[in-house]
């Protein structure tokens, strides 16, 4: 059987990887600031909660897969590590609507 | 000629490139490296699922707490981290291409941006310290010094293990740093949201 090719991803596609995750840093930075207010103690709306959590997992899936080099390992693997994130976050989320429903 | 201690040494290291580690072979990098990587996803997960936690209990506390942070700041720390972990890639990039001086290069860029990191953070605590804010202050400011602080340490000790990778910039050493590198940056991307933004 081939052995796998572990080879670090091109500069190129390391440099995309960066360009995604500081595009995803700002995006949740001005969702979560809601409307431009640092200190604000209001809660985030659903669809600015969604982004500030979509950005997030979007980031960790990015560092696993090009920075951690994910991309050259087995289906297998990169589903596991994907799936310990979006229980993360989902858990987070799930946290967040157990709040909603409450107020 | 070579001397039998050596030579033992040089037979480990063969023996550890070619170990079968099972499935876990099947990953790029030192396994042990993904062990660890798991078991601290595993840690810092169960915290933030903690801190949701302690949210649902006292929301409005939290959200107090939390309009005290920097989140511009945190947002700040975060783009320096994946700046950093963009240069250690760049430094596993460039030891694969056989070029060691342009590897430790990228490494010391890497160490410098997480010194920026430790920085924003010191001022972040002190901001804090200056407003009688600390560890006993309420539940959230435990789990925020806990989990920021203990984040912190890996962020001191990535740095002392990516300068061993400038010291001696070896394949082997530099995957390892820049994959712990790599992790710090993970944990952060998923503490930010939680502590900063999320409410």
């Amino acid at each position: 059987m081939k052995p796998p090719d572990f080879s670090p991803p091109p500069a190129r596609r390391l440099f995309l990887a960066w360009l995604l995750l500081t595009g995803l840093t700002v995006t949740s930075l001005l969702a979560g600031l809601d409307g431009f207010s640092p200190a604000s103690t209001t809660s985030l709306t659903p669809a600015a909660l969604a982004s500030v959590l979509l950005a997030t997992a979007l980031k960790a899936r990015e560092i696993l897969r090009v920075y951690l080099n994910l991309r050259a390992s087995t289906p297998g693997w990169r589903g596991t590590m994907t799936a310990f994130v979006a229980v993360i976050v989902a858990a987070v989320a799930g946290g967040q609507a157990i709040l909603l429903a409450l107020r | 000629m070579t001397a039998p201690a050596e030579e033992t040494a040089a037979e480990d290291t063969a023996a550890e490139n070619t170990a079968d580690w099972g499935t876990l072979s099947d990953l790029p990098g030192n396994p042990l490296m993904w062990i660890l990587i798991l078991s601290e996803l595993a840690v810092f997960g169960a915290f933030l699922i903690g801190f949701t936690g302690a949210r649902i209990v006292d929301p409005g506390g939290f959200a107090n707490s939390q309009a005290l942070l920097s989140r511009v700041d945190g947002g700040i720390n975060t783009l320096v981290l994946v700046t950093s972990g963009w240069l250690a890639a760049l430094a596993g990039r460039a030891i694969h291409d056989r070029k060691p001086n342009a590897c430790r290069g990228w490494l010391l860029g890497a160490m410098a941006l997480g010194a920026v990191f430790l920085a924003v953070k010191a001022v972040e605590y002190s901001g804090k310290a200056a407003l009688g804010i600390g560890l006993e202050t309420n539940t959230f400011f435990t789990l925020y010094y806990l989990i920021t602080g203990f984040h912190a340490l890996h962020v001191v000790l990535g740095m002392v293990i990516l300068a061993i990778g400038v010291w001696r910039p070896r394949p082997d050493t530099v995957e390892t740093g820049t994959a712990f590198w790599h992790m710090v940056d993970l944990i952060w991307v998923l503490v930010y949201p939680v502590i900063y933004l999320v409410r």
